[in-house]
């Protein structure tokens, strides 16, 4: 099972892992996404981040007090790169309402893959952010139907690219 | 007795593939044919209060050790130049500005990879 995390949920990752070791309390959020992490460690799930949320972390990793805890974060999860077909894909979410940093990382988890390659696309998507999860249910039967004429035109393995689960961390079963 | 296990000869994501292009018709057969199925999507997925705080309680000690036990402090230097405090005081807008500054990168400006010829879809 494949999950990406968007940049707010890496973000409450990072600072909920600070918190923790800074002996503070994370707000509800940031236990919700360490709790979906700690679970995430225990089975067959691969985390993903989008590559300008590795940057963020790749810099923090820079200075010495974190280096191993980044290290940490980043031996459990992966980097998802964009694959042919993602702006194409981000064009036409963007078409139905997106916002540019919604359609990018909605295309990332259809059209998007790790270092080996052999990968395509995420089965969910983990948010905190309540309009991008309501879009994607409203306008899901569109989606569906969008992706479905574009795979039409595109060869394989791209015309296998399926939709994800756009969920709170704290809503997808594991 | 012993009691025999069936193995499925395909992962439960494979399923979930196939169950993902089915129409809306063939789904409510199935529900059908596999009634646990509806009863287990009722069922609240959330993990308990205290299954959490162990999971947290777990991952306290594996972050105190990449720190060589040594908690951090809010003085400490954090992203951006600031400190933990300096950075904690910032609004959740703020913060986000920061990390797109940090990031340095448009997702949507990346140049596409190919992937293998037998990739496998989510």
């Amino acid at each position: 099972m494949r999950c990406l995390l968007d940049k707010v949920t890496a973000r409450y990752l990072l600072q909920g892992l600070r918190k923790i070791g800074e002996q503070q309390t994370p707000t509800h959020e940031e236990i919700a996404t360490l709790d979906f992490f700690a679970v995430t460690l225990q089975g067959d799930v691969r985390l993903y981040i989008a590559p300008p949320t590795a940057n963020v972390l790749l810099q923090l990793a820079q200075t010495p007090r974190y280096t191993v805890l980044i290290q940490f974060v980043l031996r459990r999860v992966y980097i998802a790169r964009p694959v042919r077909y993602f702006t194409r894909w981000a064009r036409r979410l963007r078409d139905l309402g997106f916002t540019r940093e919604d359609a990018a990382i909605l295309a990332l988890a259809t059209f998007g893959s790790d270092a080996t390659d052999e990968t395509l696309g995420m089965d969910y998507v983990a948010t905190f952010d309540g309009p991008m999860i309501n879009h994607w249910i409203t306008r899901q039967t569109t989606i569906q139907a969008r992706l479905t004429a574009m795979r039409a035109d595109i060869p394989a393995p791209y015309n296998q690219a399926l939709i994800p689960q756009v969920l709170r961390p704290q809503e997808i079963i594991l | 007795m012993s009691q025999s296990t069936l193995t499925l000869p395909v992962s439960v994501e494979q399923i979930a593939v196939a169950i993902k292009q089915m129409n809306r018709e063939e789904q409510r057969r199935l529900l059908k044919l596999v009634p646990d199925l509806s009863q287990a999507a009722s069922e609240p997925p959330v993990r308990t209060i205290e299954e959490a705080q162990e999971h947290i309680e777990q991952l306290r000690v594996q972050v105190l050790a990449t720190l060589g036990n040594q908690p951090l402090s809010p003085d400490e230097p954090f992203l951006g130049g600031l400190t933990i405090a300096q950075y904690d005081a910032l609004t959740e807008q703020a913060k986000d500005e920061l990390w797109d500054l940090l990031a340095g990168l448009d997702l949507m400006e990346m140049e596409e990879i190919e992937v293998n010829a037998n990739a496998l879809p989510a």
